[in-house]
């Protein structure tokens, strides 16, 4: 048993070891130097978060699980970032305005979950991945319900902590099936193969995936574990929402290609796969359509943006697991197992980037008209093209990534979802998720267009005064929108067209 | 060099939209440079793709295809026409107003030269979106509903278009028109679901387009649209569906029957439906503009005839890509024109409707001698641009047929033409009449509050006029 362990080096988990450690250090200064301006260590912890992140981002992207790990890091860093302007905010939760007492372990905490994420991207075995997973999970519960003068914050947190708890132990569940099943807590295609094809053990394994699966649904917010990420996401501080819907979800894509990797590699031996291939695809196809029709049309009648935004993540989340079905179109190797992984972690990591680079603008505008309006209705945006043009224009450019417009990053995500389905999905599965998809990405547009027309045809109250746009969100928002832009428009420049599905 | 031709309208919306540049005169600059470089591409083109390269990927935009020159050209005209011609009621509109303009043309130029079909989808889309917000922001009448409409309809469509395309894409096994037709020649590709993917073809590109039964956005859309935006959209952006279906069409050289036939006789109905049925509506149309944007509908029917012909020939009718690129080409210019002289109408006497205007050729001659030539052209006069394509479609319907054997080879395209002939009358009948309740008779109200029309009115009217008698004597399609 203990040799499902040897894999692993004290090396390779140097960036971990480096984000506790400065977690750790932030603490002590919290407590030692009172005094010390928080908005301070929500600097060096953004920093801090956002360098490991870059240091550890693989230069050709997603080809390993470090690149998501990656991608939870900046991302985190950049909602601690948002933490900087939004102090204010803060301190008035969490122990009234005029003091900042207790506020530093807001900035401290992420630190300690992106070092869980990074942790569950390198794990191979279960047992990693849960306390990996744990690490993560446990600190956001803390961070949702971290404004307690806020109903709405510790609702979120509570709501969280059942809800999370139940995942966590339906996880539980799986991972003793899959040991009793295989006797070891590799997740080794080998490992798995040996339980799959004695006999007798087969509806065990499945069992234990069903229920290993459902932990990692909740993470990604997918269906039918979706439930808590429209409360969670409206009602916790606006820094944690970013996290929650950037680096988590990319965590929980972590997790889910983790278990699906053995249990593909298995279907891809004949006897097996002409059993199980068309049921695991099957199951996975009614999961996709469930997520997408929830996501995309239960954000039709929102009016609350972080709400919104909540039900856009669920909906964006189905668009992601679409492209699983396109790995059965990835040529299988003689050797090397998993390198039919590479495309999809490749796209998956790419979706989550365009996703992130234009979720994390969003609720840093959400943020800043909440900071000038106090309110986060849909309403607030009213006429902000007449009073912000140039905020107005950037909010815009991210909403419309996120619907999938043309020219933006978003746009070449959904495409890959969609040429993943057509692709991969059999006759009969397209004839009914292909119009299900199809319907979601117009609700999409429907949507998100309604925060664009509200900023451009609504006019402002005499009473709304333009929103004040801090120099950092200022420059975290530009430097999205670019990224935006140039990732969506490039592979449209250009003469080969491997670009659009492949590569950036 | 042809990227220029993309990135300077862009840069110059920026300039407009961010750094408060003034939004007329660097349209007017950005629209001058793209039309004496796209006017320079063309004219130096000599068979090679695009050969200027970005770093190491080279640019996938081509000028090959005589369609995507034909395309071009009517772009840089009607762009260059609406920026001369953009006049808007406060300063802001008209920043608002030149950079859509800018932005629709770049969009529309960035489709027409695509050669990779996703880029073709991708920058229709980019085109797309300025047509809805400034329909709902600054258009007349109902707006926001007409704005949302539009959305809708389009927004599906885009979607249906999009899946067409992948399917076909993948099924064919290439991304890019070029590959498309060589893998077509080479005999590689999987023909088992063209007739589905024909069908999601039809049913977006048709949508972009006003297919009749799919049409109910585009009139309100149209008459409601700041001028600038009304010419750009009825006169270019639209006719991408047709390229589309043209360029599809075209890679499959004489399978096209294989993958489209099966449609033909569906498409003939509801081009009927677009002559014919849109035809009856214009004629009962009080307001000027509303009058214009069905005349426009109405007459993407003689396109898709020229398409349908085109499939029943199994591509091999030449004559009906000749009469589809000289229409499109005359129609762009026709209604742009159209559309212009509507606004300026608009300016002078602060309404459209027909019935309180009159006379007003009195007050300004010019106005009414431009809107009788743009009037006449869309009937279809000889020596006028839109005569040289619809006589070649008309033409083109019989090409093939003989008469010698009685009857007996006219088949269902031949049968549609004779109604669809009858559509001549009815454009004859809605815009004489329009002439006459706009510029003739007793001076009314109305046309006595008209002024004087600007120099940039009149110029940008005559630049328009001028191409279309010159088209009408030297058919576009002969230069390329």
């Amino acid at each position: 048993m203990l040799q499902d362990f040897a894999f692993y080096t004290w090396a390779q988990f140097t960036p971990a070891f480096v984000l506790v450690g400065i977690a750790a250090a932030l603490l002590m200064v919290d407590t030692f130097a009172p005094r010390f301006p928080k908005q301070g260590l929500a600097v060096i912890s953004a920093l801090s978060a956002i360098v490991t992140g870059l240091f550890i981002l693989p230069g050709d992207g997603g080809i390993s699980l470090t690149g998501l790990a990656a991608l939870a890091c900046i991302a985190t860093g950049a909602a601690i970032l948002l933490g900087v302007d939004y102090h204010k905010v803060t301190c008035e939760s969490v122990c009234g305005a005029g003091s900042q007492e207790g506020t530093g372990e807001f900035y401290a905490l992420p630190l300690v979950a992106a070092a869980g994420i990074f942790c569950l991207s390198q794990a191979r075995d279960i047992v990693t991945l849960f306390v990996s997973l744990e690490v993560l999970t446990l600190s956001s519960y803390v961070l949702a319900g971290y404004f307690r003068r806020n109903r709405g914050s510790v609702e979120a947190g509570v709501k969280y902590l059942v809800l999370g708890a139940l995942s966590t132990g339906l996880l539980v569940f799986g991972a003793a099936w899959y040991f009793g099943m295989t006797g070891s807590f590799s997740l080794s295609p080998a490992t798995l193969a040996v339980g799959f094809l004695s006999p007798g053990r087969i509806t065990g394994i499945l069992l234990a995936y069903v229920f290993l699966f459902a932990g990692a649904f909740f993470k990604v917010g997918a269906a039918p574990m979706h439930g808590w990420i429209p409360d969670v996401y409206q009602g916790a501080p606006t820094p944690v929402s970013i996290f929650l819907g950037v680096a988590s979800k990319a965590a929980g894509f972590c997790v889910l290609i983790l278990l699906f990797r053995p249990l593909y590699s298995v279907l891809s031996v004949p006897e097996v796969g002409s059993l199980y291939t068309g049921r695991v695809f099957g199951f996975f196809s009614i999961i996709m359509a469930a997520t997408l029709l929830i996501g995309n049309l239960g954000a039709i009648p929102q009016s609350n943006v972080k709400r919104l935004l909540g039900y856009s993540s669920i909906g964006q989340a189905g668009f992601i697991l679409l492209l699983f079905l396109g790995i059965q179109t990835f040529e299988v190797p003689e050797s090397g197992v998993g390198v039919e992984f590479v495309p999809l972690q490749h796209n998956v990591f790419y979706y989550l980037m365009a996703y992130g680079l234009a979720t994390v603008p969003a609720f840093y505008a959400v943020a800043l008209v909440r900071m000038s309006r106090g309110s986060e209705e849909l309403s607030a945006f009213r006429g902000l093209a007449k009073t912000n043009p140039r905020l107005a224009f950037l909010i815009t450019v991210c909403f419309a990534s996120l619907a999938g417009v043309p020219l933006t990053a978003g746009f070449i995500a959904k495409f890959r979802s969609f040429v993943a389905l057509l692709q991969g999905g059999s006759c009969s599965t397209l004839c009914w998720l292909l119009p299900i998809a199809v319907i979601c990405a117009a609700a999409g547009f429907y949507y998100y267009f309604k925060i664009i027309r509200e900023m451009y045809w609504e006019k402002p109250l005499e009473s709304d005064k333009p929103v004040t746009v801090p120099g950092i969100s200022m420059a975290v928002l530009i430097l999205c929108v670019l990224a935006l832009i140039w990732f969506g428009s490039k592979p449209l420049f250009c003469a080969s067209p491997q670009g659009l599905w492949f590569g950036f | 060099m042809l990227i220029w031709l993309i990135l300077i309208p862009v840069l110059a919306a920026a300039a407009i939209g961010l750094l408060k540049a003034p939004g007329r005169a660097t349209a007017l600059v950005s629209a001058t440079l793209t039309f004496l470089l796209g006017l320079g591409a063309i004219l130096a083109y000599s068979g090679c793709i695009d050969c200027c390269c970005c770093g190491a990927e080279c640019s996938q935009f081509t000028l090959q295809p005589v369609f995507a020159r034909v395309m071009l050209l009517l772009t840089l005209i009607v762009t260059l026409g609406a920026a001369v011609g953009l006049k808007a009621p406060n300063p802001q509109a008209e920043r608002s107003w030149a950079v859509s303009t800018l932005l629709i043309s770049a969009g529309a130029t960035g489709a027409f030269l695509s050669d990779n079909i996703i880029s073709f989808y991708a920058f229709h889309e980019l085109a797309l979106i300025p047509t809805f917000v400034m329909i709902g922001y600054y258009g007349r009448g109902d707006r926001r509903s007409i704005s949302w409409t539009m959305v809708i309809y389009l927004g599906v469509a885009s979607m249906v278009l999009l899946v067409g395309l992948l399917m076909l894409c993948l099924s064919f096994g290439a991304f890019t028109f070029s590959g498309l037709a060589a893998n077509v020649a080479a005999g590689v590709g999987n023909y088992s679901y063209v007739g589905a993917i024909a069908g999601l073809l039809l049913a977006g590109f048709g949508t972009l387009v006003s297919l009749f039964p799919f049409h109910s956005w585009a009139a309100p859309a149209y008459a409601s649209a700041p001028t600038p935006v009304a010419m750009l959209h009825a006169g270019v952006l639209k006719k991408f569906g047709l390229y589309g279906l043209f360029m599809v069409a075209d890679c499959f050289g004489s399978h096209c029957g294989e993958v489209f036939g099966s449609w033909n006789n569906l498409l003939l109905l509801f081009l009927l439906g677009n002559i014919l049925w849109v035809g009856y509506v214009t004629v009962s149309q009080t307001r000027l503009d509303d009058m214009l944007g069905n005349s426009s509908v109405m007459h993407m029917g003689y396109i898709f005839l020229a398409f349908a012909a085109y499939i029943a020939a199994n591509g091999t009718n030449q004559l009906a890509v000749l009469g589809a690129e000289a229409l499109i080409f005359g129609h762009g210019l026709t209604i742009a024109l159209l559309f212009l002289l509507c606004g300026q109408v608009e300016d002078q006497t602060r309404t459209l409707e027909m019935d309180s205007l009159g006379g007003l050729a009195k007050r300004l001659p010019t106005l009414g001698f431009l809107f009788g030539l743009a009037g006449l052209a869309s009937i279809g006069l000889p020596l006028l641009a839109n005569f040289v394509g619809e006589f070649t479609i008309f033409a083109s319907c019989f090409n093939g047929t003989s008469f010698g054997d009685g009857l007996m080879n006219i088949g269902p395209v031949q049968v549609a033409t004779f109604f669809a002939l009858w559509g001549l009358v009815i454009s004859a009948v809605y815009m004489l009449r329009a002439f006459r309740r706009v510029f003739e008779g007793e001076e009314s109200d109305a046309a006595k509050r008209a002024v004087a029309l600007g120099s940039g009115d009149v110029l940008a009217a005559a630049f328009l006029a001028f191409f279309i008698v010159l088209f009408g004597c030297i058919p576009v399609t002969s230069l390329f």
